[in-house]
């Protein structure tokens, strides 16, 4: 029963009942033709959603970072990571070992 | 009446008796096309000519938008190789989200904007009724074009119908995404000079701002069939030096002055500090496929093929060409002798004034290409040459002056090569191109120096300076605009290389325990 009630709701949405018909008949072809708002107003959503979840995750993200890197020797453990290294000291080391 | 049709130096006659006009809705909806409302003959001729004009138009919007894709191409390998190793990833993907971010609110909002805001509204006239650029409009799916109201019956009796919605159903997706890769691009400016420090959400916040409102408004103002700036000060930008380079370099201005340099960019003595790219060739690529992108760009903003039909004083002959945006007639061999030689202008002055940096090099180039932009339709292409040299000669100083003066550190340069060269641009072309009527269309005003005074006012000024300043202002106020201190010096990908090192390490250890089974073996 709930197939067939499903199914006629479906089919009736169709707007192509036959492509063999007159080509300049032929307006919209998407399914669903009238829910346009609706679709428009979910997908707002879901991007005013994307937005907002960016800026709190961010926000999250970034304070616990900076927790973290001010603890102990986070920072300037982080920074050594990056740092280029004093080619005038490898050379002296290269020196040294010759 | 005889209406002559020539193409290819072939004449074709149409008896203005067998045509008719088509006052179907397509015309109705909108008054950007309704030049399109065609003189139907009867003739199955002149159909194919339509339906030919139809899908040639619709294709070539199409191959333009594939061309352009290639600047989000080349500003991502550009602003990733400025980068530095510890920022990589994170200048990535704050530029490559703003595709998603900037597409869905040009599909809500942008569209309408641009042909809704024509008059202003205000100025001219009121809010313009735009029912196709409407997120939930049937035109903006799937869409084939009918069905057409009935005009009659024909001699079997069959209802006649006009051709309803075609033009729209046709062009407005293809046309939709050449506007949109502007507002891409538009995003892309701001987003290479704040690297490295702005949080995305922010800057993704400021590229909708820029990318589907201040710039589409501009556009509606300065660079439309009737826009209001058009008619009244007869502003003329045919390649968007400053609607789009100008707008968007001034938004990118805005923004830099509330968001601060880098850190350690500035010595205490107040002279810069050179921050190297990570990657040289990654930049100098992507100014290369920038520069191919602009062969889309400056296609994208013609009208293809376009039916010039007889005016008043004119001799009755109807031709076709393509058009500029504001409907004056110009060839794609005019703007490519005119694209070529400003970029070439642009690099030689580039590479002089900065003694063969290539950074500058490539960047003059490009400042070349936006500084004649705007009169590129009309240029001699060494008028085209002399201009960019001008440009980029003024972008490059003033570039360094406000650098030092005012501590602005624009990491990749893209206040001076879009702001300044497309603000300059607009304004010489009042000079170059004074007198000349700005569109095909009586009363409209002519173009001036004034004119384009005031374009570059309102639009690098009114629309990219304050509004970016303003919401900037408040990211800043609400503690969301930068990073924190620590994490900027750490780097935006500091977990994910502590990660990636763990990993080698992991797997170095892996071989040299798969190494001892050997030796052992």
């Amino acid at each position: 029963m709930w197939e067939s009630i499903l199914g006629s709701v479906i089919l009736a949405s169709v707007p192509v009942k036959d492509w063999r018909v007159d080509a300049e008949t032929f307006g919209p072809v998407y399914p669903w033709i009238g829910t346009e708002f609706w679709m428009f107003a979910a997908c707002l959503v879901f991007c005013i959603y994307f937005m907002i979840w960016k800026f709190i995750s961010e926000h999250k993200k970034y304070d616990a970072r900076a927790r973290e890197l001010n603890s102990d020797n986070g920072l300037s453990d982080a920074l050594a990571i990056h740092a280029p290294e004093d080619i005038t000291k490898r050379k002296s080391r290269e020196t040294d070992r010759e | 009446m005889i209406v002559a049709l020539q193409k290819s130096g072939s004449t074709i006659d149409i008896s203005s008796d067998s045509a008719k006009l088509v006052t179907n809705s397509w015309c109705r909806r909108t008054r950007f096309f309704r030049l399109s409302c065609r003189m139907e003959s009867a003739r199955p001729m002149e159909n194919q000519l339509d339906a030919l004009q139809s899908i040639f138009t619709e294709f070539y919007y199409w191959v333009t938008v594939v061309i352009m894709f290639l600047i989000h191409v080349g500003f991502c390998l550009y602003e990733v190789g400025v980068s530095r190793e510890k920022n990589k990833l994170n200048t990535l993907m704050k530029n490559a989200m703003l595709i998603p971010v900037i597409t869905f609110a040009f599909f809500f909002v942008g569209w309408w904007l641009y042909f809704a805001f024509q008059n202003g509204p205000g100025i001219t006239g009121g809010l313009i009724s735009a029912s196709q650029a409407e997120p939930w409009d049937e035109l903006m799916g799937t869409h084939l074009g009918g069905p057409g109201d009935v005009t009659g019956l024909d001699e079997t009796g069959a209802k006649e119908r006009t051709k309803a919605n075609e033009g729209w159903a046709r062009i407005n997706g293809v046309f939709w995404a050449a506007f949109l890769l502007f507002s891409w691009t538009t995003g892309s400016i701001l987003s290479g000079a704040v690297i490295e420090r702005i949080r995305s959400g922010a800057f993704w916040l400021l590229a909708i701002l820029v990318g589907s409102i201040t710039w589409i408004i501009g556009a509606a103002w300065g660079w439309s069939e009737f826009g209001w700036m058009v008619k009244k000060l007869g502003y003329h930008d045919a390649y968007a030096s400053c609607i789009v380079h100008g707008l968007a370099g001034f938004s990118a201005l805005a923004i830099l002055i509330h968001l601060g340099p880098r850190i350690g960019r500035f010595r205490e003595d107040g002279t810069p500090r050179v921050i190297p790219p990570h990657n040289t060739w990654m930049v100098i690529v992507g100014l290369f496929i920038i520069y191919t992108g602009f062969w889309g760009f400056y296609a994208a903003c013609n009208i293809p093929i376009w039916e010039i039909t007889p005016r008043e004083g004119a001799s009755g002959v109807a031709t076709w060409s393509a058009t500029t945006i504001y409907f004056t007639q110009t060839t794609l061999s005019a703007i490519t002798f005119n694209l070529l030689m400003a970029l070439t202008a642009g690099m030689l002055t580039g590479y002089m004034i900065s003694q063969g940096d290539p950074f500058w090099t490539f960047s003059g180039g490009l400042g070349g290409i936006i500084t004649a932009s705007a009169g590129n339709d009309l240029y001699h292409p060494y008028q085209a040459f002399f201009i960019a040299v001008i440009g980029v000669w003024c972008a490059y100083k003033l570039h360094y002056w406000v650098e030092r003066k005012f501590k602005i550190d624009d990491a990749v340069g893209a206040v001076a090569v879009h702001g300044y060269c497309g603000s300059i641009g607009a304004v010489l072309a009042g000079f170059m191109l004074w007198g000349y009527p700005s569109s095909p269309h009586e009363g409209f005003a002519r173009i001036t120096p004034w004119g384009q005074l005031a374009g570059f006012l309102i639009l690098s000024i009114g629309l990219g300076f304050v509004p970016c300043y303003i919401l900037t202002g408040l990211l800043k106020k609400y503690g969301i605009l930068r990073i924190p201190q620590e994490v900027e010096l750490a780097g935006l990908d500091h977990d994910l290389v502590v990660e990636e090192s763990a990993q080698k390490m992991e797997l170095a250890a892996a071989e040299r325990e798969a190494l001892q089974h050997v030796s052992g073996a």
